[in-house]
């Protein structure tokens, strides 16, 4: 193992040029989300897309597609360990990361979505308890808490191992490290705590989902959202949300940190069938809830049925059904055409299919109101996009530093995996 | 207990429109909200089209949807007269009460309202609208576009409406500044035609008890139990075939 660590280390003491390109490249994004985001709260909302009948949009669509993103990393590291899969070591702590750093992006949606961000704080003092928004900042602040611990105690034995080895991190390093130093009993106890956060993320993460869609679901004046299936379906979204992009950033880092002997083609067979798996159970739970609402239509739902299938949306609808879930099914099915490239193509398409399914669900809705009003129309407006961008490359940013600071692979877990366990021990 | 209601008769409106304006005056609310509005629709097939009215204020419902899903209990129902209201200086501009309510009668400050005034107050300039400037429109003599009852409190929280919260929700309030005085809504004074009538349901000789006992009478969307506390008399809801006609820009 001796290779491995030395391999870790390497991104750890030095930066390459493509590194700081990167880099700047996001900075230039995250500065255009600045810029836009201080013209938004100088002149209000009104220089968004947003209007009257349509008044939530792409704000809270990248609220809960960064959640969702964060299920891939309790997914892989919180689920797979209860189960007692070990091929997914090696990426446990893209994943876990994954999570930590998703939520925070998530969070900032919201403070771009609300009229008054400086009001906040508002939520911990009178927050009510029939808000199912307060439910869902509950929740999700339980999640963020026991998911930066579950980062944080897995890689206790990393650091005190490189605490010697990486000086320009000794100081850090050694104050996380907390006193480890790998005896029996310590060893025993991480194991517990461990055990313990993984069972608290994976009830939690259910939670999280669950709640959000109830966001949704509970309004009874929102016959686009209204429907008990919400819950189930807001998880299996979220899973082939979140897989996909932890696919992609296990390439990227795999290839530019050279970890291929570690971050295996093997794996990213495994994933793409488990994610075959998962598109199939979303499948399902699609044509549930759009045979509940749109075979037989009531008169609320008829127009908001039209709009999404032959009317208005139509456009983004078709291609996510066909290009975003037949293909891949397709593409994942066969092991000819499941390539490691495609596997990456695959994740792609479902990374945009994922937003705009996300879309489809939240806006078509807010368009038609119960009343005989005007119908509604939503084009987002640059500022949107720009914050959208931006919050998408503060995503990589974050994590791209995060790399920086800490080893992304697990050293002692890859370890304890059988395959590992000869050769260069 | 007084409980206040709102009974429209349906078969007097005319479409004028003048209790929107009225609102409008009394309330200051800026470009694109409605707090008062009047629904001009079509329904029916050719030959047997109709074309009707129905004014539409807030609801104030006896259950409203609207009060549980707010965060920070910003839009709340006050105990004592039941008014449905929201603390301006509590709101954080979610926008969650717009969604909850199935009326669409909630709205929100996109803008800073002084830009978004019928008219620039603060600037000197020509506007773009070319009708100039406040003070050469109405030839040196300012109108009040501060109402002064606005700018209280009412049981020590904000709720008029002041001259209104960039980013904060908003909706008809009843009014509340005019009931501090016993006096009805303003819509409900400048009614040439008699449609809307205010007063309290559990008093058997009132104006609107009589008109409920007497003409039929329904409430909109009533199996969604949001109870509402405005009753429409004569006509049956607009059907879910009605066609709204008119054409609403989001104001720029
Ligand atoms: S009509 Fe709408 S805004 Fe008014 S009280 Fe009822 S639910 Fe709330
Ligand atoms: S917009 Fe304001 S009043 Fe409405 S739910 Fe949000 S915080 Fe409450």
């Amino acid at each position: 193992m001796k290779e491995l660590e030395a391999r870790i280390i390497v991104p750890l003491e030095q930066t390459g040029t493509r590194f700081k390109l990167v880099v700047i490249g996001f900075m230039v994004l995250i500065a255009a989300m600045f810029y836009a985001w201080f013209y938004q709260i100088t002149y209000g909302l009104s220089v968004t897309g947003l209007s009257q009948p349509v008044p939530w949009g792409i704000y809270i669509i990248n609220f809960v597609f960064f959640i969702s993103i964060s299920i891939a990393g309790t997914l892989i590291s919180g689920i797979l360990r209860l189960l007692k899969q070990d091929w997914a070591n090696p990426i446990t702590r893209i994943a876990e990361t994954v999570t930590i750093v998703a939520v925070i992006v998530a969070f900032l949606n919201i403070l771009f979505d609300i009229g008054r961000p400086q009001r906040l704080f508002n939520m911990f003092f009178y927050g009510q308890s029939t808000s199912p928004f307060v439910w869902d900042t509950i929740v999700i602040v339980v999640y963020l808490l026991a998911s930066a611990a579950y980062v944080y105690f897995p890689m206790v034995p990393d650091m005190a191992r490189l605490a010697g080895k990486v000086p320009k991190r000794r100081f850090i390093y050694r104050l996380l490290s907390n006193g480890y130093t790998g005896t029996e009993a310590q060893k025993k106890e991480l194991h517990k705590i461990i055990f313990t956060l993984a069972i608290i993320v994976t009830a939690t993460v259910l939670m999280v989902h669950t709640v959000l869609s109830w966001v949704f679901g509970l309004m009874i004046a929102q016959p686009g959202w209204h429907d008990a299936i919400m819950g189930p379906y807001f998880i299996s979204g979220a899973l082939i949300t979140g897989l996909p992009i932890l696919i992609i950033i296990a390439a990227i880092y795999r290839k530019a940190y050279n970890l291929e002997k570690w971050i295996t083609d093997e794996m990213f067979q495994k994933m793409a069938k488990l994610l075959l798996v998962l598109i199939l159970i979303y499948m399902y739970m699609f044509l549930a809830e759009t045979l509940t609402a749109d075979y037989t239509v009531t008169a609320d739902r008829e127009p908001i049925s039209h709009a999404i299938w032959f009317g208005q949306f139509a456009w983004i609808t078709w291609p996510i059904v066909i290009i975003g879930f037949f293909v891949p099914i397709i593409v994942l099915t066969f092991k000819r055409t499941r390539t490691y490239r495609n596997i990456l193509i695959v994740s792609g398409i479902l990374f945009i299919a994922m937003w705009a399914k996300r879309f489809i669900i939240v806006v078509p809705g807010l368009t038609r109101y119960l009343l005989p009003y005007q119908d509604g129309i939503y084009i987002p407006s640059w500022v949107e996009w720009a914050l959208t961008f931006g919050s998408m490359a503060l995503f990589g940013l974050i994590f791209a530093i995060f790399t920086k600071l800490f080893p992304i692979i697990s050293i002692w877990e890859v370890e304890e995996m059988d395959e590992f366990k000869e050769g260069d021990g | 207990m007084v409980h206040h209601v709102f009974v429209i008769d349906l078969a007097r409106c005319v479409g004028c429109r003048s209790c929107m304006e009225a609102c409008k005056i009394e309330n200051n609310t800026t470009e694109g909200i409605f707090w008062m509005d009047v629904l001009k629709m079509e329904d029916g097939e050719f030959p047997n089209v109709q074309r009707t009215f129905l004014p539409r204020p807030c609801m104030h419902c006896e259950r409203p949807t609207c009060v549980p899903v707010c965060p920070v209990g910003a839009r709340f129902k006050r105990e004592d007269d039941g008014l449905v209201l929201t603390d301006f200086e509590r709101c954080i501009g979610c926008r969650y009460c717009l969604l909850a309510c199935p009326y669409g009668v909630g709205y929100f400050n996109w803008k800073k309202p002084v830009e978004n005034q019928y008219y620039d107050w603060e600037s000197d300039g020509v506007n773009e609208l070319g009708t100039g400037n406040v003070k050469e429109s109405t030839r040196g003599v300012l109108p009040p576009h501060k109402n002064p009852d606005l700018h209280r409190n009412y049981q020590g929280v904000n709720v008029a409406g002041g001259s209104h919260f960039m980013g904060t929700a908003e909706k008809c309030t009843w009014c509340v500044q005019r009931r501090a005085k016993d006096q009805s809504p303003a819509c409900v004074n400048i009614c040439p035609m008699f449609v809307l009538n205010f007063g309290d349901i559990d008093d058997p000789n009132s104006k609107v008890s009589q008109l409920l006992t007497e003409r039929p009478h329904f409430r909109l969307l009533e199996d969604l139990g949001n109870e509402p506390n405005v009753y429409y008399l004569n006509k049956t809801p607009p059907s879910t075939e009605a066609r709204n006609l008119d054409t609403r820009r989001k104001p720029e």
